[in-house]
């Protein structure tokens, strides 16, 4: 319960930045640093909630970025068995691949400085994650 | 298992989705928008007006000296037009009222790095916004509005790479089609090679309202030309244009209502 109020909150926050100030994928950062840590259902929730705050600041229709969550999340989730997502290296480079979709797909202007900027952000937080935070699947995937 | 209420979720969170982004398309969610936008963007707000308000004084005072030379020389052209006004007894344009607005968003801008192409300013439908009216600071064209919402309007700027309108000189009248290139640059283009085109010479709206009045009032500056491109083989001639004010320092904003 406490992880779900902390992520909430912190997509929330990572979408009110990106909407105002920082043109940088860092919802998509942020849900994805989630189904990650915590493979679970309510993630798609999330994903629903940030992309909606997300279009509402930016003037976009409601619910497109919000499609795009949850479809990325739910390639994350479901094949989560095909790959080995508790190593950084996964974690950054899922990041930048649909970070770098969402940007073409959303129009921004600076498609590869913020791509870059992505890339940085996001190795910088899987590695601090795999480091200091050891992945709690809710899955029975592992035995 | 648990994992297998993964896909139902899954499936269920899309399906929402795509029917809140069809639904949205009538409207029905702008209350909801109009709460979520009164809520955050008074947060940015403050940050635009604290990093805007020092450098655009200072210029806006520079140019207002040199365009009080040119509106003298509008006022002798001003008394003849009137005189004819007079003779053929033709109405005079409505009157245009300013509704000033603050800046409180500039959407995918990172500061002194990237351009600004749209701003978010501070009233929407209810203060009597609407699509299409000419935005301005002082009579300088900053850009026209794309998108209202209750509260909140999106100002595409005239150096967008999404605008295009007819525009003209000051001094030799040549007409021409003004397109944004972004990053807060504008080409003139469109002009014809017989029309002359003159380096420092205001580059104006040639007006495009409708009978609603919604539109780009004529003659509000735009910019000076900077460089001409002119090629005998081509059929038109191009300029670049500079604007006179900078789009990403702006604070306060006037939009022009009907």
């Amino acid at each position: 319960m406490t992880f779900f109020i902390i992520s909430f909150l912190a997509t929330c926050l990572s979408a009110i930045i990106e909407a105002l100030f920082l043109p940088f994928p860092l919802v998509l950062l942020c849900l994805i640093f989630c189904g990650i840590y915590r493979k679970s259902g309510w993630i798609f929730f999330l994903a629903l909630c940030g992309g909606v705050i997300l279009d509402t600041l930016t003037f976009s229709q409601v619910g497109q970025s919000s499609i795009f969550f949850i479809i990325i999340l739910g390639v994350l989730l479901l094949y989560s068995r095909k790959f080995e997502t508790n190593h950084f290296l996964f974690g950054t480079l899922f990041t930048a691949i649909s970070g770098f979709g969402y940007l073409i797909l959303s129009g921004s202007q600076h498609v590869f400085f913020a791509f870059l900027a992505t890339i940085i952000l996001a190795l910088f937080v899987f590695a601090l994650q795999q480091s200091l935070l050891p992945s709690k699947n809710e899955t029975t995937a592992h035995s | 298992m648990r994992r297998t209420y993964l896909f139902p979720s899954f499936v269920l969170f899309l399906i929402f989705c795509t029917c809140i982004f069809f639904v949205g398309q009538l409207g029905i969610f702008h209350p909801i928008e109009s709460g979520i936008q009164q809520m955050f963007f008074p947060i940015s707000a403050l940050f635009f007006k604290h990093t805007s308000e020092k450098s655009v004084t200072s210029q806006l005072e520079k140019q207002n000296i040199q365009l009080t030379q040119e509106l003298k020389e509008m006022d002798s052209l001003k008394e003849d037009n009137k005189a004819l006004q007079d003779q053929f007894q033709t109405l005079s344009p409505s009157s245009r009222t300013l509704l000033p607005v603050t800046v409180v968003g500039m959407p995918g801008v990172i500061p002194n790095i990237t351009f600004p192409e749209t701003l978010i300013v501070n009233a929407g439908s209810t203060e009597g916004v609407g699509v299409n009216m000419a935005v301005v600071v002082t009579d300088n064209l900053i850009g026209f509005v794309t998108k209202t919402t209750d509260h909140f309007s999106e100002v595409t700027l005239v150096s967008s790479k999404a605008s295009s309108f007819s525009v003209k000189t000051a001094t030799t009248g040549a007409i021409g089609v003004l397109k944004g290139q972004g990053n807060g640059q504008m080409l003139l283009d469109n002009v014809l090679l017989s029309d002359k085109l003159v380096v420092n010479d205001f580059v104006v709206t040639a007006g495009s309202q409708n009978l609603s009045g919604n539109g780009l009032p004529p003659n509000l500056i735009i910019g000076k030309i900077s460089s001409i491109e002119k090629n005998p083989s081509s059929l038109f001639q191009q300029a670049d244009v500079l604007s006179l004010l900078p789009f990403d320092r702006l604070s306060t904003v006037f939009i022009i209502t009907h």
